[in-house]
This record gives structure tokens, C-alpha cells and sequence, in this order.
């Protein structure tokens, strides 16, 4: 068996503090989260000293993924909500699976998107796991 | 008007070295144009000296980083973005930083060649709301 590590969280945002407490409760003691501002927290998962990246701002597509993009790549973030998009579990397992590691929503998705986000991040994990035990 | 200018001048060169990492970061990534760097960092000076606040990035970040996407996007010509109740219920009093939003932004329409949408004046000002309210909450 393989040991479980946490995954880390970092969150930059509107109310970073709130994000990444949510996150860390969603996760079941699975999850390590920090609230941190947007450019060290990129910093941290582009240099692997943390996983995945949630941000937000008040529309959902400006500033919630700048830094992200700018420092991770635009190939591995993505929106998953804004006011006029609804976030989705379809939309946030899909992007997990293509191994985006940074997720941008609007301020008022907080609540329904972080434990949506953190719900397919580890499903995700434990597939991979499964995956590797079974080789 | 000499003092108002050295004002201007002094938040500018003061905006300008606070944000340069950000803003070269976002200009080199294609997600903001020159044109919108400069405007952002023109529009934050004049608010500066308009409302007395002084804009780090501390307490700022979220709030500069919007601007210069914002004109991108709007110089850009893409469609309106969708307005937040929430956000329009955040700013719904805060008539002073909306009318000094909405004035800046009306100096910046010319240069944009495209007149800045209300929700976009919304959102800048619920980020503008949040520094104030920062600011005030810290003496200044």
C-alpha cells in the first residue's frame, strides 16, 4: 500500500481565508489548504511545494487566474464558473482529468464550487492510486 | 494646479514601481496589452489622488489585476460580461467610488475606443469599495 499524502491547496482571492478553510473541511483531512496572495501561490504549484490552485474574483474571468496562467500555463487552469456559469460536476471532474491543476470561479460560487473542486481532486487521487496498486 | 499635478505625478511613479512585477507578468503572459498597462496604471493614479487612498500591492493586488483585464478585455471588444446581484448589491451605496470609477473610466474611453459598460464599472468599484474600507478600517 501506498501512504496517502495530503494534497495542498493553495487559495488567492476574494476572502482567500474563508476559501481555504472550506477547502480544508471538504477534504476530509485529505486536504491541506492555505490561503495565500495569487502570485506566491502559483509560485508554490509551479515549484511542487503545493498541488492545485483555487481562485477567485468578483466576475469569475478576470483576475481569479491571471497569475495562474501567467505562471502555470493556460493549459493547466481553468473556469470553472462565473456569475452567468454555473459550476458544474461535470465540468469541474473533466477539467481535473485533463490534469488541470489551477480553478477560477466568481466570489459567490465559494460555497458550492470548493467542495465540488475538492470532491473531484480526490476521486481523481484515488483513481490514480488504485491504478498504481494495481501494477 | 501645480500641486494637484505633482500629486498625479508622485501616485503615478509610485503606482508604476509598486505593480511592475504584476503587470509585466500579465503583459508577458498576453493577457493584458500595453495600452492597458498604461491605462491601469494612469486610472489608479488618478483615483489615488481623487480619493486619498495609496495603492500597494498589499491591499491592492486583486484590484489592479482586475483593471488591466478589464481594458483589456474591453479595448479587446469582447462581449459584456454578465453581471454578478451580488456584486451590484456590494456597491449599491457606495455612490463616491462609483462616480469616481465611472469617471476615470470615462477619461479612458477615448483611448479604448469603446465606452466602459455599467458592469464593468460595478465590478472595478466592488474591488475599489474593498480598499477603502481597508483603508478606513486601518486609520488611513
Amino acid at each position: 500500500m501506498n501512504e496517502t499524502r495530503s494534497i495542498r491547496v493553495v487559495a488567492a482571492g476574494v476572502d482567500a481565508p474563508t476559501m481555504a478553510r472550506i477547502a480544508q473541511d471538504a477534504g476530509g483531512g485529505r486536504v491541506e489548504a492555505a490561503a495565500l496572495g495569487d502570485m506566491q501561490g502559483a509560485r508554490l504549484v509551479k515549484k511542487g511545494q503545493a498541488d492545485y490552485y483555487i481562485g477567485t474574483c468578483w466576475s469569475g474571468g478576470g483576475g481569479a487566474l491571471a497569475a495562474a496562467t501567467a505562471i502555470l500555463g493556460a493549459k493547466q487552469v481553468g473556469i470553472v464558473g462565473t456569475p452567468g456559469m454555473v459550476v458544474t460536476e461535470e465540468r469541474v471532474r473533466t477539467m481535473v482529468g485533463e490534469g488541470r491543476i489551477a480553478f477560477g470561479f466568481a466570489y459567490e460560487q465559494t460555497t458550492t464550487a470548493i467542495p465540488l473542486i475538492i470532491k473531484e481532486i480526490l476521486a481523481h487521487r484515488d483513481a490514480q492510486e488504485g491504478r498504481a496498486d494495481d501494477q | 494646479m501645480t500641486s494637484d499635478l505633482t500629486a498625479d505625478e508622485a501616485a503615478h511613479a509610485q503606482i508604476i514601481e509598486e505593480f511592475a512585477d504584476r503587470l509585466e507578468m500579465l503583459e508577458e503572459s498576453g493577457q493584458v496589452s500595453k495600452l492597458a498597462r498604461r491605462l491601469t496604471e494612469l486610472a489608479l493614479a488618478d483615483l489615488a489622488v481623487d480619493l486619498g487612498l495609496r495603492f500597494t500591492e498589499e491591499n491592492s493586488a486583486q484590484f489592479v489585476t482586475h483593471l488591466a483585464i478589464a481594458l483589456t478585455r474591453i479595448n479587446r471588444g469582447d462581449p459584456p460580461i454578465e453581471l454578478s446581484a451580488v456584486a451590484e448589491e456590494e456597491v449599491a451605496e457606495r455612490t463616491r467610488e462609483r462616480d469616481a470609477v465611472a469617471r476615470v473610466m470615462r477619461d479612458c474611453a477615448p483611448v479604448l475606443e469603446r465606452t466602459v459598460p455599467d458592469p464593468e464599472i460595478s465590478y472595478m468599484t466592488v474591488h475599489l469599495c474593498s480598499i477603502v474600507d481597508l483603508q478606513s478600517e486601518q486609520g488611513g
